[in-house]
């Protein structure tokens, strides 16, 4: 949260399939969406990570609570 | 004042009875009217007069005609007046009367009872007079016992009237006044004990005192009565509408917090149930493919695609790992439309770009067959229904070739499909090498599809020779997808057959490369196990990039590795891909022994030519790939210096690869332009930020080896971000994402909800500068920054 989110705009930019422009605005309002899924992650993965008594969050925490990998 | 005020009857007649001065009583009837002031003149003059004489007659005469005279005046008179006057008077001069009274022997009683006989009995008056008559105490005392007891009796009443009385007592000539007003209420007002009540209370200065507040409290009582009705029926009404409005607001807030709670992230939640129809479909029947795609939608497709391609492999390398594997590839390729894939998944990516690509309806639909049809093949290639596929993939090879061919550029990852193209151009071995469709037509199958993306690399100048060398490199290629599939998903024998097979149909270069790698193929298919996991790593590498380029290179180079691809392979399969890296300037090496072997086993040749290919690929890659991902890292040496090997001596042979590849030359940025790769090309944040935000968010320890999971979540992320703002912008006929997008997302994940307004999340996350964009802020001069749409 201290510095800006680098390459935000150009990372939308790059997965979206139209060609699609961003405001400066809206990518603030991106970096709050990709703050607040950041925040429920990382919530998650303590989570889990306190499930197995561990302190650390480590790399299995992670994909066990993401959908994705 | 006081002592006019004290006018009681009793204080009166003492001090009447006290001062009183003998006089002669005047006759009634002679002095009623001028009683008043006669009798005061009178009984001046009497009394002066009386004083003087001193006679016992005299003094007795002068007695009675001044109690005659205080009779008449009593009559006279109201009450009030006389009474205070004649107190006064009286006091003065009636303790000569009083005593005169007395000493006459005429009581009181005897007074009063001649008044009362004589003059009309008006009751207010009777209080007057009784008041104002000092020598007829016992009338006054009984005019105060009746004003007295009237009074007491009259204290209900008195209390609203007192407040009138007061005013008139606190008033000098309270008696009088209040007489004469008293008696003309009588006359007028019909209430007479509020009258009664009025004067008692004047007469009386004590009782009115204590009877007013009375009458104030019976006041205030009503009107709090009042009000407490008032009240009372407000609170009533309103309760019911307070009632009925909690009836209302509740059904309300229950359907908006449905709303909210029910409008989830759409994109998370389709997978799951994407992923168990699509993977309980491929599991249960491969051919049925072909008919759910058409049911399936578009995305679903794609999905399903990808999905397919996956599985099949899996399928047809792991049986037991293949559910599991296919269902989580299916998740992860339902989600994701265009997701980022990382590496493993990169063959997924690249048949789901692809099909992406060829959206349309038709083309995914077809690519889909195709997919499924090509990994089906895979399968088969072992069994017998290869043809039968092919097939069916010919159908709509033209059309996947082209798609394909568009994809391929960007996307490394088709490979992964041409893994089940290549056993089909294996078999086909005629593919056209040089262009898409070119390659279309010869591979047929899928191995169109890997071809296209392989020749759309080769394009540039090696297309015509490398026609033999396109199918043999796609052959690799595809084999190396399949590789890469095998790598992250433990791979079968099936898989390493055809990445030989590729790689043995890239080493050949030219016709006798299609036709060997056709046999070598089919034969590859059969026999080989143990190179399979081993080709299916090196393919890994050469699928990734434009290896296309270095195809034409690697059929001499792969010639020679073949025979030494083997043992290369093994070992590089069981490691990190970046061992294969090691390995192939290993089997590079090797390959450059046996270049001259030509060793009978096809296989052997496969394998160097997939290793070379690799390798070259790999170092074609490693330009291109270390852009992209850190997630391939072992492959894009490999592969890379695969490519490079391959451009540099084309028509070399194997020593010109294998010094390439012992050299990890700088290879030049492959043709194949890496835009929008499959799956969106990675995109990474920079560690250190990643970290960083992570590590606050946690409030925990963070081992730094969640860094690729990490990245490959967040890449993910912003896929399907991207294309959920996307649609919302589109779906709103713009083409800008605007902040209202950004919201109406937040609101569907259930980060806003009514509780929560989306300014208190700004508020809570984003930095200032951030925050003045967003939030209004008001400054001097009406002037509101940003401007509030």
């Amino acid at each position: 949260m201290l510095k800006k989110a680098p390459k935000l705009k150009s990372i939308i930019k790059t997965k979206a399939k139209t060609n699609i422009t961003v405001r400066p605005t809206s990518e603030a309002m991106i970096e709050l969406l990709m703050l607040m899924f950041l925040s429920n992650l990382a919530e998650e993965a303590k989570a889990k990570a306190f499930e197995e008594k561990s302190a650390t969050i480590r790399a299995h925490h992670l994909k066990a609570v993401s959908k994705v990998s | 004042m006081d002592p006019t005020e004290d006018l009681s009857a009793r204080v009166l007649l003492t001090q009447i009875l006290s001062t009183e001065t003998p006089r002669t009583p005047y006759t009634r009837s002679a002095s009623k009217q001028l009683s008043a002031s006669a009798t005061r003149r009178s009984s001046s003059r009497l009394r002066n007069k009386d004083a003087v004489p001193q006679t016992p007659k005299a003094i007795l005469k002068h007695s009675q005609i001044h109690k005659l005279r205080k009779s008449i005046s009593m009559q006279s008179l109201n009450a009030t007046r006389r009474v205070a006057r004649s107190a006064s008077f009286r006091l003065s001069n009636n303790p000569p009367v009083n005593s005169m009274l007395l000493e006459d022997g005429e009581t009181p009683r005897h007074l009063l009872k001649n008044i009362l006989q004589t003059e009309p009995v008006s009751t207010p008056m009777v209080h007057g007079r009784a008041a104002s008559d000092g020598r007829q105490p016992s009338s006054a005392d009984s005019s105060k016992g009746r004003s007295i007891e009237l009074s007491v009796l009259d204290l209900p009443d008195l209390t609203i009237g007192a407040a009138s009385t007061q005013k008139r007592l606190n008033r000098k000539r309270h008696l009088s006044f209040d007489v004469s007003a008293f008696e003309k209420r009588l006359d007028s007002v019909p209430d007479l004990n509020e009258n009664k009540e009025t004067e008692q209370s004047s007469l009386t200065l004590s009782s009115p005192t204590l009877k007013t507040p009375f009458v104030e409290v019976r006041t205030e009582r009503r009107g709090l009565r009042r009000r407490a009705l008032l009240r009372h029926r407000i609170s009533v009404a309103g309760f019911d509408a307070a009632v009925d409005r909690r009836s209302m607001e509740g059904e309300t807030s229950r359907w908006s917090l449905g709303k909210t709670t029910s409008s989830e992230g759409f994109t998370l939640g389709l997978s799951t149930l994407c992923d168990s129809d699509i993977t309980s479909d491929i599991i249960h029947c491969d051919k049925a493919l072909c008919a759910q795609p058409d049911n399936a939608t578009v995305a679903e497709e794609e999905a399903g695609v990808a999905e397919s391609l996956d599985t099949v492999r899996e399928e047809e390398e792991n049986n037991v790992e293949a559910p599991t594997e296919e269902e989580g590839e299916a998740d992860s390729q339902n989600e994701e439309n265009a997701a980022v894939r990382s590496p493993s998944e990169e063959e997924e990516a690249a048949a789901e770009s692809q099909t992406e690509e060829e959206q349309d309806g038709v083309d995914s639909q077809i690519e889909k067959d195709v997919v499924p049809d090509t990994q089906t093949e895979e399968e088969e290639v072992a069994g017998d229904s290869q043809t039968e596929e092919q097939d069916g993939v010919d159908c709509e090879p033209e059309e996947v070739a082209e798609a394909v061919s568009q994809s391929e550029e960007e996307e490394v990852a088709p490979d992964s499909q041409e893994a089940a193209v290549d056993i089909e151009p294996e078999e086909d071995a005629a593919k056209s090498p040089s262009e898409e469709e070119e390659v279309a037509p010869d591979s047929q199958e899928a191995a169109v599809d890997i071809e296209p993306e392989e020749d759309a690399a080769k394009s540039p100048s090696e297309e015509e020779e490398e026609i033999a060398d396109d199918q043999s490199e796609q052959e690799v290629p595809a084999e190396e997808v399949e590789d890469d599939l095998a790598d992250s998903q433990p791979e079968d024998k099936h898989d390493g057959k055809p990445s030989e097979e590729d790689a043995e149909q890239l080493s050949e270069q030219e016709e006798q490369d299609l036709e060997h790698t056709s046999r070598r193929a089919r034969r590859s298919v059969g026999p080989l196990v143990v190179p399979v996991t081993e080709a299916a790593g090196d393919l890994d590498h050469a699928t990734e990039e434009g290896w296309s380029d270095g195809k034409s290179k690697a059929p001499s180079s792969l010639h020679m590795g073949s025979p030494e691809t083997h043992a290369s392979y093994t070992d590089a399969d069981p490691g990190a891909v970046k061992e294969n890296s090691f390995h192939l300037p290993e089997l590079a090496n090797e390959t450059k022994d046996r270049l001259l072997n030509d060793k009978s086993p096809e296989e052997e040749e496969e394998e160097e030519e997939e290793e070379e290919e690799e390798e070259e690929e790999e170092e074609e890659e490693e330009e291109e790939e270390e852009e992209d991902s850190d997630a391939i890292p072992s492959k894009t040496p490999a592969f890379v210096r695969q490519k490079m090997s391959f451009f540099q001596p084309k028509p070399q042979n194997i020593q010109a690869s294998r010094t390439e590849e012992a050299i990890p030359v700088p290879k030049p940025k492959p043709v194949r332009k890496k835009g929008k790769g499959p799956a969106k090309k990675q995109t990474d944040l920079p560690k250190s930020y990643l970290m960083d935000v992570f590590k606050h968010f946690a409030k925990t320890k963070v081992s730094p080896d969640v860094y690729p999971v990490l990245n490959d979540i967040m890449d993910k992320y912003f896929d399907r971000l991207a294309e959920d703002l996307e649609t919302y912008a589109l779906h709103a006929k713009r083409k800008t994402i605007e902040v209202e997008d950004a919201e109406l997302l937040l609101k569907r994940q259930g980060h806003v909800t009514d509780m929560v307004p989306v300014e208190v999340l700004i508020e809570k996350y984003l930095r200032m500068e951030q925050r003045k964009l967003l939030i209004p802020i008001a400054t001097s001069g009406n002037v509101v920054i940003p401007k509030k749409r």
